[in-house]
């Protein structure tokens, strides 16, 4: 604990001193995310992604911190255009809006702007203390992890992820997530070297490459949904005061921890992101709060919570990714992509290996929250012009960093149209409700699960008990497989009967509960 | 997509990814076993993939017999769907997008100057987009012309100057 606060200080304290450009550094990015979020067809995955190949010529700390900035910077962006175009700027904000806008039709788009930025700020440092604390823990302990364990992992993240991302229909969360694990399945395989699915292309037997497809996915999906939609118009009105009164943030304390905590924690499962992070914290906040007939209409409290969620997943995403080298969103996982690119190896051997970037990721996540904080409370007048900047000039612009961007990690040329395949396979996945999050989670998490599916049938001989060997195993195992079932009849069923014979036998209640 | 018509897309399309699992399957018991030398059974290359086409064909089946049993089969195709889906505006918005982007995504970028390929995508995109698409806003066609050319040669020259000087990327 004292050597971690010791190697934070460290951290902080060598960026600040060091080099002072840094603070510049911080300061654009974190504005330049902050315009990214908050122009829709821009998202944060995007922004991190551009940004990667703009970095990737910087040293690993300097690029890692910039990127760092732009996904705090960009995930409060959004809120911009939630409260003032009733259109998320990035979908971590969509539950921002059915506050936010209500708040700034009332001719409160200062308040509901302050409102947000202090949210965000409050989640941020709540999500950074937890990274601080559990990244170390999780890392430590997953040192004991074996194959078998790894391999349920990464079951459990698409099975988890593919939930919750596609909550009306897991199934097509899932599919999505197995299809990323046989896009992971292209190009060279560990074992014996046989390029798989590369039908003699050498380009494809190096496989498809993370950060390429994600800005396809992401990026150029985008840009064809938003130019497929109308025009959208932004709140006219005079912004009023935007630094909010204290006493409108501590009476809601208690709800601002809440969603802190559960944001992180949401964040932290594979995959997951920021997005379901918000709408868990409203509707937890909704379900306890004195004013729940309020929520919807515009309520502080509801903007709050929902802005205080999204952040603090931000955190919360990377502590998965600095742990066990799995994101847990996919901005994180752009960020995952990038630290390989920079030669660090994030995963259960950093606190062994490179324990000061840990402290360093924290570092970094403050100085970005600071500036996330401060721009968001003395840019907004000039930025509200950024949202009237049409589409139709935007977009070419942004296709054309897309299609650099892409090109420009590899100098390949292939690159650009695997960029263009998954933008095509991004948006009809989104036409079709099929969410993309579980397959970018499949195509990182592929390769592990390759590796480990194999080393463990090596090791149990194709005996399937070993894989129920230790407790770990049992119980990932069981969370994955009683998350695939729970949507089943029979398994609710089975439930029901359990819940029954609980009240009937155990608490002898012969009337069902409630 | 209208929630209406999501059973006839799960029909169409859990029939693809049924394809799509028994190829992946067909082609991963076609991937070598390397017996000769005397490899691991369960190190072969096909297995993960096996593994993973079987499930997507599983959970495509699934789906496609949910859709089954909502009517998805009644796809309900014909002449009048298709012109109304082609006049939509947002129809031809996306096509449009889609199409302009490929041309210079696949077919201008490392076949011609990249500069000059930026500079006449980004043009082409702003005049069509803003001229076409225009939304009974009245649009004055010099000033349209004369700005449109201006970003393009703005962009084209910047993002090129800046991958290229800065971030010393050879262009495309």
């Amino acid at each position: 604990m004292v050597d971690g606060f010791i190697m934070f200080t460290k951290a902080l304290s060598g960026f600040l001193l060091e080099n002072p450009l840094i603070i510049l550094y911080v300061l654009g990015a974190t504005q330049l995310g902050i315009i990214v979020g908050m122009l829709p067809g821009l998202t944060a995955t995007m922004g991190v992604a551009l940004m990667t190949t703009l970095t990737f010529k910087m040293a690993p700390d300097t690029a890692v911190l910039i990127l760092v900035c732009m996904y705090v910077g960009a995930i409060y962006g959004g809120s911009r255009s939630a409260i003032l175009l009733n259109i998320p700027g990035t979908p971590a904000n969509a539950a921002t809006a059915v506050d936010g806008y209500p708040l700034a039709r009332q001719g409160l788009a200062g308040k509901a702007i302050g409102i947000a930025t202090t949210g965000s700020f409050l989640g941020s440092v709540i999500g950074l203390l937890m990274l601080a604390f559990f990244t170390p823990l999780i890392g430590n302990f997953a040192l004991k992890f074996k194959s078998f364990e790894f391999f349920w992992l990464a079951i459990f993240g698409i099975v988890i992820c593919g939930n919750l991302t596609a909550p009306k229909d897991p199934l097509k969360g899932w599919i999505a997530g197995f299809l990323g694990l046989l896009v992971a399945m292209i190009g060279m395989e560990p074992y014996h070297a046989y390029q798989r699915f590369s039908f003699g292309y050498m380009d494809l037997s190096g496989g498809i490459h993370l950060i390429p497809a994600m800005v396809g996915a992401f990026g150029f999906a985008e840009i064809i949904t938003v130019m497929k939609q109308p025009r959208m118009e932004v709140v006219k009105g005079k912004i009023d005061r935007i630094i909010p009164r204290s006493k409108n943030i501590i009476k809601y304390w208690r709800s601002i921890i809440r969603s802190g905590l559960v944001g992180t924690f949401i964040g932290a499962i594979p995959g997951v992101g920021e997005d379901i992070a918000a709408w868990t914290s409203y509707d937890l906040a909704k379900n306890s709060s004195k004013e729940a007939k309020q929520f919807g209409k515009g309520s502080i409290e509801g903007l709050l919570v929902a802005e205080t969620g999204n952040n603090s997943a931000v955190a919360g995403a990377m502590i998965p990714v600095l742990s066990l080298a799995i994101p847990g969103s996919a901005p994180a996982a752009v960020l995952l992509a990038a630290m390989f690119i920079h030669g660090v190896r994030p995963g259960p051997l950093i606190m062994i290996e490179f324990p000061e970037f840990v402290y360093q990721v924290v570092a970094m996540v403050l100085l970005a929250t600071t500036a996330m904080f401060v721009l968001g409370l003395s840019m907004v007048r000039p930025l509200v012009k950024v949202l009237s900047i049409p589409r139709e000039k935007l977009m070419p612009v942004v296709f054309v960093l897309c299609v650099i961007g892409s090109y420009a990690i590899q100098a390949r040329l292939f690159d650009v149209g695997v960029m263009v395949v998954f933008g095509f396979i991004g948006y009809y996945m989104r036409e079709m409700d099929y969410p993309i999050a579980p397959m970018v989670l499949g195509i990182i998490l592929g390769t592990i699960l390759d590796k480990n599916l194999i080393r463990s049938l090596i090791i149990s001989e194709g005996n399937p008990l070993y894989f129920f060997d230790s407790p770990i195993s049992i119980i990932i195992a069981s969370v994955t497989i009683i998350t695939f079932f729970s949507r089943t009849r029979w398994f609710q069923a089975i439930k029901n009967n359990i819940a029954k014979t609980i009240r009937t036998k155990i608490f002898r209640v012969n009337k069902p509960a409630g | 997509m209208k929630p209406e018509n999501m059973p006839k897309a799960d029909f169409v399309v859990s029939i693809l990814l049924m394809i799509f699992g028994v190829w992946i399957v067909i082609h991963s018991l076609q991937m070598p076993r390397f017996q000769e030398l005397e490899a691991n059974p369960f190190s072969v290359p096909g297995i993960v993939p096996g593994v993973l086409g079987t499930i997507i064909f599983i959970l495509s089946l699934t789906v496609f017999i949910r859709s089954l049993k909502q009517g998805g089969y009644r796809l309900g195709i014909n002449r009048h769907t298709l012109q109304d889906f082609l006049r939509d505006t947002s129809t031809q918005r996306m096509l449009l997008t889609t199409a302009i982007c490929i041309v210079y995504g696949l077919v201008m970028i490392g076949h011609m100057n990249y500069y000059l390929a930026t500079f006449v995508f980004v043009w082409c995109f702003l005049l069509l987009f803003q001229y076409r698409f225009s939304e009974n806003v009245i649009v004055n066609k010099q000033k349209l012309l004369i700005t449109s050319l201006v970003q393009a040669a703005l962009t084209a020259t910047v993002v090129g100057a800046v991958f290229r000087y800065l971030f010393l990327v050879d262009l495309p």
